[in-house]
């Protein structure tokens, strides 16, 4: 068995119910249900069948909170304890042959048997465990003249419970398998966007420090000013450390929350008089938020104010900050003419780029616009890693599909189970002195049932759980409109078939209302018998087994929910962790690769330059040719090839003033279309003698592919 | 006596391209520099009056280009932008606010020069990388542009200067310059807020989709 977190914590459950299920028996069995003619039985059998059913709860508790291997073991303990006592009367009754009178009731408890096989091989084995021990139990009733209306009766919804179970625990385990399938894939999706945000980010840092340090150093560097030499050294200085400081992780410094509230109110009141701010911090909240988180908010809510005041001019502008106990947030909320984000052009997506795009490439940090045409909100938001994960913000891609109808052994437990209760019903009004108690019985389990509504994945509405409820409060009833005489004959099997139904809503999505319905049925169904003359111990010991069935599931569905709920928060914080440890290692090794080409590139002229000492015309003609090639990346990346790079070389050495525009970014061209315009572009530009040339991939639906110019002459690529 | 120099301010957070740039501007006598800041609320704060303010489209405070023209345009001086090879939606965006022209930092410096003494005069400034952004431009495609008007911006785009493309066109520049100025309010006036229908109607009239009203 190989199970996950999730499979296990179903397996884990469904013993921690079976024990609980076994204990409750045992203790009802022992103090109210009796019986009318006991078969004779040794005093060791009796303490055996007490052990049995105790050994289960005994396993269930360290299986709780143990290991796969152990939750198996411990299972099949279980398992061998359910099948003990049925195997020990079977070889009591035929060693000494003769007795007579009614089998014990928790003997024919096949249910902890079939929930057992179910948990610890499969479904499969349960049906077969089932049949065995329901031939078997048959077969020593037959042996000891208990073929009574109670037995059969008794029989009958033990196996429907027992292919109930079987059917639940499969599902269930499956559910678990589904979910565990779920989180592998969702880590790994969100490791891969993760991994692809972080190098995005680390990409965009690399080029930040080019663009805003090393291209104005390399400039300078080759116009030659003697008297900025000094200052261009302690620049060139700067961003030789800069760019060697890339990898390095930023300092945590953190800002307090009091001071972010003063920084936020600050940039409200320079935006704009029209914007009121106002700081809302929860108790308990966090005190500190990093630096660059922090920095990057700060940055955000300055740029939306801007753009609420350039969109949505004379429109009441608020920005608030959030502080809770998992992070913080800054909502920035506007009430002018919106936008509808859907329809802007990806080429137009200033807001998402600099906005968004800023705060979503610090860690823990997150963005989101909603513009509509009652106004524009822009949330952004710090969550504190240290804190149990909130609702994510993308879908959640950990929650399996639901499956879209039952499997097969659902359908086949509920075959079975509508057909045991026909045939019961059916057995009882041949048995009975009033048969109209049973045809009303199963009337009322079929109108509950069919009031339920058929789709069985859906959770019944309000109006529908409450009239299948009463329904089959109806069926509870009805156990005291019999004769008094024959009370215990068929041990209220209309009862029992409510408290199925009321099961059955519970596991549909309405637990509570099902509860009630079992507090309801039970206290009616005693009153009304009671008010006939029934004892309290006949009352007691034919509505205990109801009363478990009902209690025992709603149990089971609320604790399997809130083992949901515990699997959906511990998923959604290894889905975090997973994340933050795939962005910091792509960040890294993106980082450290950048690092490592532009020191090969630029390190050494950038020291050079350092050393604030003359440089050569040959220098200074080299920084030039590295400043227009790390222009070129950012606005001709895709022109930057041979023999075009060559012939740049050339002419920037000639003096040429040579500009690689790519205008057509989102326009797929081949390599060898490319690697045909790089060709045809450097034969243009070799015959430039000076002055300027620009060298062009054109937008779409142009004449051409591409363009040359040069003071003299254009021309163009048209492929 | 001659009129007084024109006093030029520059925002930029290196301060070595601002000294090489101040060397440029005192190489013209009708240029004064007046001073340097690193963010715009620096300039308020420590520079004197200006008439031109160079600023650097990407500065490190966060600011946003747009924002930061049109707080200097507030405070009563034009905007000439310096870049050093930036996205052509930065350009888009500040190409539609109040500035002069964008220049590339990277061009020769009489270039640099010559434009700044152009935008001292209160000349627009037409560069291959204003052109080029906005020829690239989707939304460009429904701008009331003429069929003329749309070769002149892509003849620009792919680096012909004023007099190839009047040359090529067999127009004189000064038909060009009065293309390039249509082009630029055009441009300008894509996007622009239209928060009533009244705004509506009057950004469809100067943009020649409506007919303007009539007297009588």
């Amino acid at each position: 068995m190989n199970a996950g977190r999730s499979e296990l914590w179903m397996r884990r459950a469904l013993l921690g119910a079976v024990g609980a299920f076994d204990l409750v028996a045992i203790i009802a069995t022992q103090t109210v249900v009796g019986r009318i003619d006991p078969l004779a039985l040794p005093g060791w059998y009796r303490i055996l069948l007490v052990v049995c059913f105790v050994v289960p709860a005994l396993v269930a508790i360290p299986a709780l909170s143990a290991g796969v291997r152990t939750v198996r073991s411990l299972t099949i303990v279980a398992f061998v304890a359910s099948v003990v006592p049925v195997s020990v009367l079977a070889v009591l009754l035929v060693v000494d042959p003769g007795r007579t009178g009614q089998l014990p009731w928790m003997v024919s408890a096949t249910t902890s048997a079939a929930a057992t096989a179910a948990i610890a091989w499969s479904a499969r084995t349960a049906w077969i465990v089932v049949g065995a021990l329901t031939a078997m139990i048959w077969a020593l009733s037959a042996l000891v003249g208990d073929l009574i209306p109670n037995r059969v009766a008794n029989d009958i919804q033990v196996l429907v419970i027992s292919i109930g179970i079987i059917a639940l625990s499969g599902e269930l385990i499956r559910s678990g398998r589904r979910i565990d399938e779920a989180t592998v894939s969702a880590l790994a999706a969100a490791e891969r966007r993760a991994a692809r945000q972080a190098r995005q980010a680390a990409a965009e840092r690399a080029r930040a420090i080019v663009h805003d340090d090393v291209l104005a150093t390399l400039l300078l560097a080759a116009r030659g000013v003697p008297h900025l030499r000094g200052l261009l050294g302690e620049q060139a200085a700067s961003a030789a450390q800069r760019v060697r400081t890339l990898a390095e992780p930023e300092l945590s410094v953190e800002v307090r929350v009091a001071d972010l509230a003063d920084r936020l109110r600050e940039v409200a009141r320079v935006e704009s008089p029209r914007v009121a701010f106002s700081a809302r911090i929860a108790r308990g909240a966090v005190d500190a938020v990093p630096a660059p988180a922090a920095t990057a908010l700060v940055a955000a809510a300055r740029q939306a104010l801007a753009n609420s005041a350039r969109h949505a001019r004379g429109a009441a502008t608020s920005l608030i900050l959030f502080g809770m106990r998992d992070g913080i947030r800054v909502v920035v909320r506007d009430d002018g003419p919106g936008f509808d984000l859907a329809t802007v052009p990806p080429d137009r997506l200033g807001v998402t780029a600099t906005i968004l795009g800023r705060v979503r490439a610090v860690a823990d940090c997150a963005a989101e616009i909603e513009s509509g045409r009652t106004g524009t909100t822009v949330t952004l938001g710090w969550r504190d890693p240290r804190h149990p994960a909130a609702p994510a913000d993308e879908p959640d891609e950990t929650v399996a599909t639901p499956p879209r109808s039952l499997g097969p052994e659902m359908r086949i437990a509920l075959v079975i189970g509508v057909v045991a209760e026909l045939a019961l019903a059916v057995y009882s009004a041949t048995v009975v002195a009033i048969p109209l108690v049973p045809i009303a019985g199963i009337v009322a389990i079929g109108v509950a049932l069919a009031v339920m509504g058929w789709r069985p994945l859906r959770v019944p509405g309000t109006a529908r759980a409450l009239w299948s409820t009463a329904f089959a409060v109806i069926a509870f009833v009805l156990v005291g409109l019999g004769d008094p005489a024959e009370y215990r004959l068929v041990i209220g099997w209309t009862a029992n078939a409510g408290a199925f139904v009321l099961a059955v809503l519970a596991m549909r999505g309405r637990p509570f209302v099902a509860l009630g319905g079992v507090g309801v049925g039970i206290a009616l169904a005693a009153a009304v018998s009671a008010a006939q003359g029934v004892s309290e111990v006949d009352i007691v010991s034919v509505l205990a087994r109801p009363a478990i069935i009902g209690i025992g599931a709603v149990g089971v569905v609320l604790v399997l929910a809130a083992l949901g709920r515990r699997a959906a928060r511990i998923r959604a914080d290894e889905v975090e962790a997973a994340r933050a440890d795939a962005w910091r290692a792509a960040e890294r090794a993106e980082l450290l690769e950048r690092v490592g080409r532009l020191d090969a590139l630029i390190g050494r002229t950038l020291d050079r330059l350092a050393a604030a000492e003359p440089l050569s015309a040959e220098e200074r003609r080299e920084c030039a040719l590295l400043e227009g090639a790390l222009r070129d990346l950012y606005r001709g990346a895709r022109l930057s090839r041979e023999p075009l790079l060559s012939a740049v070389r050339r002419a920037r050495g000639r003096g040429v003033d040579v500009v690689l525009f790519d205008d057509a970014p989102g326009e797929p061209i081949t390599e060898a279309e490319l690697d045909e315009i790089a060709v045809w572009m450097s034969a243009f530009l070799d015959g430039v003698g000076g002055g300027g040339f620009t060298g062009r991939i054109l937008p779409a639906d142009r004449p051409g592919r591409a363009s040359a110019a040069s003071e003299e002459s254009a021309t163009l690529f048209r492929g | 006596m001659g009129a007084a120099p024109v006093r030029v301010a520059m925002v930029d957070d290196h301060a070595v391209i601002a000294m090489a740039v101040r060397g440029l501007v005192e190489s013209d006598p009708g240029l004064e520099f007046v001073g340097h800041a690193e963010s715009v609320s620096d300039l308020f704060r420590r520079v004197g009056p200006a008439d031109l303010v160079i600023l650097d489209l990407r500065l490190r405070d966060g600011s946003e280009a747009v924002h930061n023209v049109e707080r200097i345009r507030g405070w009563g001086a034009q905007v000439m932008v310096l870049t050093s090879g930036e996205d052509p939606y930065l350009i888009r965006e500040v190409s539609r606010s109040d500035v002069l022209g964008i220049v590339r930092k990277s061009a020769p410096p009489a270039t640099i020069l010559a434009a700044i003494a152009a935008a001292a005069r209160g000349e627009s400034i037409a560069t291959a990388e204003w052109a080029a952004a906005l020829d690239a431009d989707p939304d460009i495609e429904s701008a009331p542009l003429t069929a003329r008007e749309r070769e002149v911006l892509a003849l620009y785009a792919s680096g012909l200067g004023a007099k190839q493309v009047a040359a090529r066109l067999g127009v004189s520049e000064n038909t060009i310059d009065d293309h390039l100025r249509r082009i630029r309010a055009v441009y300008h006036a894509i996007h622009r807020p239209a928060n009533t229908k009244v705004e509506l109607y009057q950004r469809g009239v100067e943009d020649g989709f409506l007919p303007g009203p009539t007297a009588g």
